[in-house]
Order: C-alpha cells, then structure tokens, then sequence
C-alpha cells in the first residue's frame, strides 16, 4: 500500500471517529439516565462476584460477568465516581463497535464502504437501545467486542499479524466472562465465518483453542444459575416490529403492543436492500467483484436473515428443542448480534455502487445514517447521584431498588422523618402501599408506637405507575409525640419500612444490600 | 521545482480558472435556485397569525410600534423609546442596533403592512439575504455549487433556525445577512484594492454593526483573523522573502496591499458612526446589571457538550442546567459536511494551494475553537483578562454559536469543492448535478423537522399601547431603565391610564397620554400655588405652561433622565427659547424621574429630547462618510469610462 493510498484510507476511519460523535455524546450528560437497568451497572462495578448480584440473581450464562465491569473498575480505582466510570465504558463501546467493523471490513471493501458500516454499526437502534434504552453494560461490550474479534480474526487471515489474533484472542476471553451466553453466539458466527468464508483453518484453530479456554476460564462458576423471572417465549419480536419509529424508555412486554424499541432502523432496511439490489446487477455485469466478496455477502446476508429469524416466533421450536433459549434473557437480544452482519451488507453500498463513492454522494450516505438515528439519541437523564450501593431491593423478581433511606429523629418537632428514593426494576403489578413504622423494643418484646400506611407521594404516583427505571423520591412522616411525651428514649426505636399488599397485608419481601438480610420488612434505625 | 509541484499549481490555476469564469459569467441559474431554496425556511412565516409564542416575537413588535411612535413625530432617527419603561422611557435605539427596525418601518409604512407582517417581512429577508451573501462569498473561491450547498447549510443550519422561529431574534437574524458579505468584500479589496469592494466592505461592516453590536464582537475575531490571513497569503509581495533588499522597499507595498481593507475598515467606521460612537459614550448612562447578573450571568449558562449533538428542539427560554429544551445543536448536517469536506480536501492540499489551505484552517479553528469556549471545561477562560472580556461580549456562551455555524456552513460548501468534482462532471460544476440535488435534499430534510413556529394569540390583546403595558408586567420585558432609576418600576400611572380605557372600551383605540407632567405637585394656593397646563406633547417633547407662587417650584416629568433631555425657557406660547432650563434627575423617590426647577411667576416651558455632541459628531461624520464614499465611486466611475 503506497502512501497515497494510506492517507486515503483514513478518511473512512476519521469519519467513523469524529462523527461517530453522535452515538456517544447523550453519555457524557452530567448525570446518569433512567435505563431500564436503572443504576445496576454503577452498584455492580464494586461488586466482587463473579456474575453481578446487585438488584440482580446472579445467572452465569444471562447475568452480567465480571468482565462487565473490567473498564469502568480501574477509573474508579483511580478516584472515579462510579457513575462517570460506566458512562466512558459505554462510550468506549460504541468506539470500539464502530472501529472495530471499519478494520474488518476495510481490506474488503474499503474505506469508505468500511466507514460507513462502521458508523451505521455504531447508530443502529439496536445499540442505541442497548445504551439509553436498556442500560446495558454487558450487552453493549458484547456489541463492542464482536467486531472488534472479526476484525482481530480478518487481519490475522491476511497478514498473520500476532498482534491481530492476540486482540482477537483476548476479546473473547474477554466475552467470555462478560456474558456467556451471547458469547456463544458471537464465538458461532465468528466460527462459521472462518470455515465458510476465509476458509482458514490456523485460525478455526485459535478460535477452537480460545472457545476451549473461555468455557473452562467459567468451569468454577458452572452452578450459578438463578431462574428468570421473564417467560422467554412470550418476547419473541413481531415483524412489523423489526420497522417501527416509535422510540421510548419502556421494557419488554408479552404481545404486539411491546413498547420497547425493536427497530432494526430506516438505513439498515433502506441501504441493505439497495446492497443486495447493487450485488444482483453486478452478479449479471461483466466487473467482477474481488474473490471471495460473493461469499462473504452470502454468508453476511444468510447469517442476517438467520439471527434476525431467531428472533421471530416461528424460530420458537428451535429455541426450545435446542434449549438455547436458556442462554438469553429475551429472545430479541439475538438482533444485538444480528446487527454486525446487517450493518456489513448496509455498508457494502458504497462498495457495490461505486458511484457513491462520490463526495457529495458518500456525505449524503453518511447525513442519512446519522439522520435517520438522530432522534434516538436522548434518553430520560437524572442528576440524581446515587451511594455505592442501594440500601435494599424489594420482590422476588428483583423489582425496586430503593436508593436511599435517611430516618430523621427529631425530638423539638416529635417526628421520625424518612426521606427516600427508589428506582422501579420491573413494571409493577399491583399498587402497593408503603409501611413506616416506629418499633420500640421493650425486653424483646416489640410494640408499634406510630405507623403510616399511604400510597405512595401522596396518592399521585401508585406503584402501577413507575415508569421501569425512573427515580421518585418521597418523605413520609410519624408522630412520636406522644412517644416523647411518655419521656422514653427514641434511640431504641427502630424503624420499618416496605411496601404491602393492602387487600390481603402481604408484604414484598427484601434484601437488605449489604448485609444481605432477606425479610419482609427493611429495619431503620434514627439519628 | 519539481514536476508534482508543477503539477500541482497547474491544477490549482484550473480550479481557479474555473472558479473566475464560473464567477464571471452573467447568468448564475444556481444563484436563483438557492434563494428558491429557502422556501422550507420562508413558508413558517407565511403561515396566518403570527408566532407570538417565540421569544422576542413580541419584543420586536413593540420595538417596532416604539420606533413608528416617534418616527411620526417627525423623528428620522430614533433613539428614544417613550412607552417602554410603562411610559417612563428608554433609549432603546441609542444602544440597540436600529437597522432591522429601520427596514421594518419601511415596510410597515412604505408597503402599508402590518406590525407583525413587517417585523415577519424582515425575517424573511433576512433568510434571503442570507442564503445570496453566503453563496456570493463561497463561490468566489470555491465555485457555484459549493456556494449553493454552503449557503444553504447557512440558512438551515439549527442555531440559525433558532434564532428565527425559537429566540425570533431580529437583529441576530439580520446579522447573519453581514456577515458573509463582510468576509467577501475584505477578501477581494485585499486581492483586487479595487474600490467597489472598499465600498462594499464598509457597507456590509457598517451594516451589521448598525444591526447588531453584539453579533460585530463575537464576528470581530474571527474576521481579524481572516483578515490576516488573507492579507498574508494573497498579496503578491511577501517582506519577509527576500531580505536583501532594503525594508522599507520591501514592507510599503505589502502595507499598500492593506489600504484597501483598511478604507473599508473606516468607512465602516464613519458610515456607522452616528450609531455607535453615541452608543459607546452614552452606554454608561444605562443600567445593564438586570441583563448581566443572576440568571443572565454567563457562569451558569455554559453548553453541556451532549447538547452539541442532541436532537432536542423546543420552544420557550433557556433554562439553567443540563436538562434544558432549549436547543444548542451543531446540526448533524453541518457538522457532517464539513468533516468529510475536510477528510477529503486535505488529501489534495498541493492542489488547493497554500492559500486556500489557510482559509480553510482559519474557519476550521474558529469554528472548534467557539465550540469549544461555549463547554464548562474552558470556563477559565472566561475569567482572562483579555480574553475573558471579548468572550463575555456574548452574555450568554451559547451565542459564539454564531461564528461557529458560520464557518461550519463554509466548510460543509467543500463536499462540492471544483477540485473533488469527477472530470466527467467538470462540463456541469455550475448546473444542478445529481449529487448537488442529493446533497441539498440532505440538508433540507435534516433540518426539516424544526421548520416550525409556535403560533398562538398575544396574551396581551392586540398591539397598542395597553398591550405594550400588559406585556411589559407579566413578562419584566422592556423594563430597561437609565442609571439615575433606583428600582425599576412594576406600574405607571401612564399604564393605568391606558388600563383604564380598555377597561372602559375593549374594542376601542388606546390613546396616547397628553402630557406626562406629574400634577400630583399642583398647589392652587393664590398665592404661593403651583400651576402647569400641557400645551403641547408628542413622544419626545412636552411644552407647559405653568405659574409659581414661589421660586423651589419645580416640574416633574414622567420620564426617566437621560442625556438628550433639554429644558427650555419660551419666549411665550410656542415660543423660542429664551432660556436653558437645568434638569435634576429626581433625588428622592426611586424612579430618578426628570425635574425641572422653574422661575418664580408664569411662563412657558419646553422640554426635548435632543442630540447630545456624540450623537451629532456621529451624524456628521456618517453623513461626511457616506459623501465621501459616493464622490470617491463617482469619480472611480468615470475615471474608468474616461
């Protein structure tokens, strides 16, 4: 490659880095956003397990692994918030997501064509929604790092560069322990891209070896499994789905009326199509496309319409006979990996129709990627700035993180006084009532000396109302005065506070963050 | 010099060829396409009703309605605002760029439209002029097609789009008419010295100065800087090439090359005089602290760099903190254009040549560089001296938008730079290519979905002087005081006035006040009484005549000191001045209301709002300046016939 050529080749990479911009600017708001993991990823990256546990059962092949967390821990171990850790993390992703499908694809159909798969790749709504919608470290690495293997795996079939397969190697290492499951997806594609596509069998070798390596790397953990509360068969994506515009912070839900954002977006459709329109005239032309670019479209487009099919519920049967259905949480997580092969044959455009390496023609391309994912890229912020760790987490489905819970004693006022803020993690099923109650313990004996039972924020948000994500902060009050005025000491009240079932008193049960006290109620103590 | 450099500067002369036989011809199709264009930006505007829900939508009604208030008395140049204030007045115009009101009231009277119909006229031409200025400017070294599509990034660009339908901010509108004519005419007085750019540089200077002081200081760096760059890379004698020779021999002609610039420089300066030299000495006069501290302060207002890039767009004011609605967008367009115009220019940077290179950089640093100052992390900079006080000029950091949305609209003009035009598409550089048809679809649909303007009825009633009262109350909008007024007023007996004949006539006209003397001081004492009857009174004069029984006895005016305001004694009823009466800012009370202290016995007082020596030093020079303009290009006219 002469120098010409060289500092052509950048111009693909500079796009796909400068204005790749947009993808990643929502994350650098000076707060967080109320994804539907709300503040998982920021309580877990402290956390030592090897699957993450906080507001979460553990599940090694669904959970989040402890690679999850592997960027965003050295920032805080060097005086980082936690909040700002994960946020760079997610932008790295979308960097590594872009870059890594420019280098895979830039040998094949170079550089402009590779930029600007590269920068559809990085505003897709599949990984927009990861991001702002969901909130998901783990699924968003793993969109990351898949690229960023093929291309390891694509430069090392060329050039048998070291360093290739080695970035290749340690990513899926690295997948490995970040979430198994899509790790074997990822690991399968890569597999089968190797022996159909490039055909080469040193590198089969590396990814057979690294696949051995990363499934024994999770040997120890083999057992923690925990059951998920989502009936895997009910998400499944409905076709019409895959074209929608509709763009909100809502989770997935059984049936059509899914709120969550399943989109596969306008340019993945519009120039996929026109690709395989362009790869069918040239297939009856006398220009011949370089060797092997016939497979590899093959292979991209039967591997797109493959995973994209996993995610409709004709492919149910598979999913069940296979019983890979055990690897995912949502059937739809698969269109995060089938996202990298339709974004390839989206990119292929420019290669397809050289005309539209024009300029003028390739700006347009690249105003339209960005255009057409604009306004997908907001989400709902908060400046609320959570502690290092919830205070407990409500439900055996893992459904409130209660953020923070201050119990005010003041003796002038007679008033016990709770400020809190809590984060729904699973749509609500029922409006609870909120319990505060004042104990006092008398020889083990205990005696409720004031109590509140309220909807909560006064009546105005019912549990049936929070919004997956969102933080409500309320203060509930009780009067103690006649507590004081009996002249006992308030320091052996406690406090009990938790949400209950108001026609039958069940209440939802609770685990305590960092004592790991499960219970029916959280215990409070005043100041 | 080797045969890539020959190469090199053979492509290069080419390009400019094209570029200047393009330029020359008579016919420029695309030119007309461009401002035809800009019909998606127009067509907001068209709509029935009027847009009352942006920003300073109102304000520059009433500017207007102010403006239209004193030009009927017979005031050419109006400075003197007399309703704002709830009737106690304000030098609006003094210190307020007065062009844009000054087309307005053309259109209002001269084409007999309405208040909003002007006022939403000036807008519209504002996009007009606009789109041609920045197409003249771009095509002049970049070619036809380059001009269309910078042009009309310029025109769809967000922050622009802002400015017209969110902050419906006239003067910063209008301002971007100058801005691109400014960098046009100094670009080819440096290269050609001929007269007709010194002429058109000074007009365009002064014109925006004349629109908007604030847009002249955020465009001043950026100018200076293309200026000097220009003046660099395009005059043929460079001083500091051969050494040899002896300095002055050397440095005279490159300072030569600076002459005409620097005509145009002081023609602006004298053309514009009889606004700013009078706003710059009569500033100080004016309080400004309502418009610079608390909320206004610039500490609190920085960009989030998200906001750069958000698709947030939403009418009403800008609030404090990141989860504003008020939108700071770059524009996807602009900012894509102009990357890959760049990526792919500076492959070719033999063939643009040095020149062109260093245009580009400097568009390229301004337009990063006020990017940049608006974000919170350079912050710091604001605090700098020097540097601190030019960035302040903006009030608000997000307005070095301005700048920035002007060099990104130049740049994006690159993706149709001749020089990455396909051979085979030379022959059709000034036609509508396909990819030029492409590439403005692009930039029209980006922008499309802001296209929009928040129609609603004035909370206030119809435009009249009740409405400009009940306005001012509910918004504190237009409650500019002088710095004798201690605290800005909430009411006035003129606004109760007006209250009260719509209270009594909803339908009916409002009348102005017949006299703004304060009678409440009326003493029918036979004796030592205190009697004052109006004569006559229009916005900026009121003659009284009154009676003193004694000689303290002093007239209050209803209005607000500033300098201009002149007391006189009269000769008799509508009589010449006999005598200068001094006027004493009210001493106690808050409002620092004029008094007047009169003679003892009867007589007649005349009070007028006049000229001060800046304003008539500053007339007299812009009148001295536009003559001198005019005989120096009627004598260039027939030096060139003869």
């Amino acid at each position: 490659m002469n120098q010409t050529q060289s500092s052509i080749t950048q111009i693909g990479f500079w796009a796909v880095l400068l204005i790749g911009v947009f993808a990643w600017a929502p994350a650098t708001y000076p707060g967080y956003w109320q994804g539907l993991e709300g503040f998982l990823p920021v309580f877990n990256v402290t956390s030592n397990g090897p699957v993450a546990d906080i507001g979460q059962l553990p599940d090694l092949w669904r959970g989040s692994g402890r690679g999850t967390f592997l960027l965003a821990q050295p920032l805080v171990a060097l005086g980082g918030g936690a909040i700002g850790a994960v946020r760079l993390s997610f932008i790295i992703a979308f960097i590594l997501g872009g870059l890594g499908t420019y280098i895979w694809l830039r040998p094949r159909f170079g550089d402009r064509s590779a930029g600007l798969a590269g920068l559809i790749y990085m505003l897709m709504p599949t990984f927009l929604a990861t991001v702002y919608v969901r909130g998901s470290l783990g699924d968003a690495l793993v969109m990351a790092l898949f690229p960023v293997i093929m291309a390891g795996l694509q430069l090392f079939v060329i050039e048998r560069s070291p360093s290739a397969i080695g970035v290749a190697v340690l990513s899926q290492l690295w997948l490995w322990r970040i979430q198994p499951g899509l790790a074997l997806f990822v690991v399968s594609f890569a597999f089968l891209f190797i022996l159909l596509v490039e055909q080469d069998m040193l590198t089969l070798l590396a990814i057979g070896m690294c696949t051995v390596a990363g499934l024994l790397s999770l040997w120890p953990y083999w057992s923690i499994y925990a059951p998920s509360s989502i009936i895997f068969h009910e998400h499944f994506v409905y076709f019409f789905q895959l074209f929608g515009n509709q763009w909100k912070v809502a989770p997935s839900i059984p049936g059509w009326q899914d709120g969550y954002p399943f989109q596969l977006g306008f340019v993945v459709w519009g120039f996929g199509l026109i690709s395989l329109w362009a790869w069918w005239q040239s297939t009856g032309q006398s220009t011949r496309q370089p060797v092997g670019t016939h497979r590899f479209l093959w292979f991209m487009l039967g591997a797109a319409a493959l995973l994209t099919l996993l995610s409709l519920e004709l492919s149910n049967p598979l999913w069940q006979w296979s019983q890979a259905h055990r690897l995912l949480t949502y059937p739809w997580q698969i269109l995060l990996i089938a996202s990298l092969p339709l974004a390839v044959l989206a990119g292929a455009m420019v290669f397809l129709l050289p005309a539209l390496q024009n300029p003028a023609y390739w700006a347009g391309t690249l105003a339209i990627v960005v255009l057409s994912s604009h306004p997908y890229l907001t989400t709902q912020f908060t400046d609320y700035q959570p502690n290092e760790r919830p205070i407990a987490v409500y439900g055996a489905r893992q459904e409130v993180l209660l953020l923070e819970a201050e119990i005010v004693q003041t003796e002038g006022e007679a008033t016990a006084q709770v400020e809190i803020a809590w984060q729904a993690l699973q749509p609500m099923d029922f409006d609870y009532n909120v319990f505060f109650q004042a104990i006092e313990d008398e020889n083990g004996a205990t005696n409720v000396v004031a109590q509140l039972d309220t909807q909560p924020v006064q009546g105005t948000r019912p549990a049936t109302s929070w919004a997956v994500g969102e933080v409500i902060t309320d203060t509930y009050s009780l009067d103690l005065s006649d507590y004081y005025s009996s002249g006992k000491d308030a320091s052996n009240l406690q406090y009990h506070l938790g949400y209950y079932n108001w026609t039958d008193g069940s209440r939802l049960m609770v685990r305590e963050s960092i004592t790991g006290i499960h219970d029916n109620k959280l215990v409070l103590y005043g100041r | 010099m080797g045969d890539k450099a020959q190469k090199s500067t053979v492509i290069h002369n080419q390009v400019h060829n094209d570029i200047h036989n393009n330029e020359s011809r008579e016919r420029d199709s695309l030119f007309w396409l461009t401002l035809a264009f800009t019909v998606f930006a127009i067509a907001p505007f068209l709509l029935p009703g009027y847009f009352w829900g942006a920003n300073d939508a109102r304000h520059h009604v009433y500017f207007l309605f102010e403006f239209d208030r004193v030009f009927q008395d017979g005031v050419w140049w109006p400075r003197w605002s007399p309703d704002f204030a709830f009737g106690y007045g304000y030098p609006f115009f003094n210190i307020y760029g007065p062009f844009s009101h000054f087309l307005a009231q053309f259109l209002f009277r001269g084409l007999n439209l309405s208040y909003t119909g002007a006022i939403e006229m000036v807008f519209v031409l504002s996009i007009l002029g606009s789109a041609a200025s920045m197409y003249l400017f771009v095509r002049s070294w970049m070619g036809r097609q380059a001009g269309m599509v910078s042009a009309l990034v310029y025109v769809y660009a967000p922050y622009h789009l802002l400015d017209l339908y969110v902050r419906a901010n006239l003067a910063e509108s209008m301002a971007f008419v100058w801005l691109p004519l400014a960098l046009w005419t100094a670009r080819n007085a440096i290269r050609t010295q001929a007269f007709r750019w010194v002429l058109g540089l000074s007009l365009s200077l002064a014109g925006l100065l004349m629109t908007s002081q604030l847009v002249t200081l955020l465009f001043a760096p950026l100018f200076g800087l293309y200026l000097l760059i220009v003046w660099i890379h395009y005059t043929p004698v460079k001083p500091w090439v051969d050494l040899n020779v002896p300095g002055w021999t050397r440095i005279l002609p490159w300072v030569k090359s600076m002459l005409a610039p620097g005509l145009g420089l002081l023609g602006a300066l004298g053309v514009s005089c009889i606004f700013w030299l009078p706003m710059v000495l009569e500033r100080n006069d004016v309080r400004v602290d309502q418009w610079f501290d608390g909320r206004y302060g610039y500490q609190s207002n920085f960009v989030y760099f998200f906001q750069l890039f958000s698709p947030t767009w939403d009418f009403g004011v800008s609030v404090l903190g990141p989860d504003d609605r008020f939108s700071f967008q770059l524009g996807v367009v602009p900012i894509i254009l102009s990357i890959v115009g760049l990526l792919l220019i500076w492959q070719r940077t033999p063939q643009i040549g040095e020149p062109l290179r260093w245009e580009l950089l400097t568009f390229v640093a301004v337009g990063v560089g006020t990017t940049l100052v608006m974000l919170q992390p350079l912050a710091l900079l604001w605090e700098l001296p020097v540097i601190g006080g030019v960035l302040g000029a903006a009030q608000f950091p997000w307005r070095w938008l301005t700048p920035a949305t002007l060099c990104f609209s130049v740049l994006s003009g690159l993706v149709m730079h001749p020089i990455l035009t396909p051979i085979e598409q030379k022959a059709t550089s000034s036609q509508l290519t396909f990819p030029l048809f492409v590439t403005i679809a692009v930039i029209i649909l980006g922008s499309y979905p802001l296209l929009q303007v928040n129609i609603i009825e004035p909370a206030e009633g119809p435009v009249s002087l009740v409405g400009l009262m009940r306005f001012q109350r509910s918004s504190d909008e237009l409650t500019g005081s002088t710095r004798w007024v201690k605290e800005i007023p909430t009411w006035s007996p003129m606004a109760e006035y007006y209250e009260s004949q719509a209270q009594a006539n909803p339908d009916g006209p409002i009348e102005p006040v017949n006299s703004k003397v304060d009678y409440s001081v009326l003493d029918y004492d036979q004796e030592t009484g205190f009697v004052i009857d109006s004569l006559a009174h229009n916005t900026i004069m009121e003659e009284v005549w009154y009676f003193a029984g004694t000689d303290d006895r002093r007239i209050i005016y209803e209005h607000f000191y500033y300098p201009g305001w002149r007391a006189y004694l009269l000769d008799g009823e509508h009589g010449e001045p006999v005598e200068e009466l001094e006027i004493i800012p009210e001493e106690q009370g808050t409002l620092g209301r004029m008094t007047v202290p009169v003679p003892k016995g009867e007589g007649h007082v005349l009070l007028r709002y006049e000229d001060t020596p800046p304003r008539r030093v500053g007339r007299n020079v812009s009148l001295v300046a536009i003559g001198a303009l005019l005989m120096s290009g009627l004598v260039m006219s027939l030096r060139k016939q003869l």
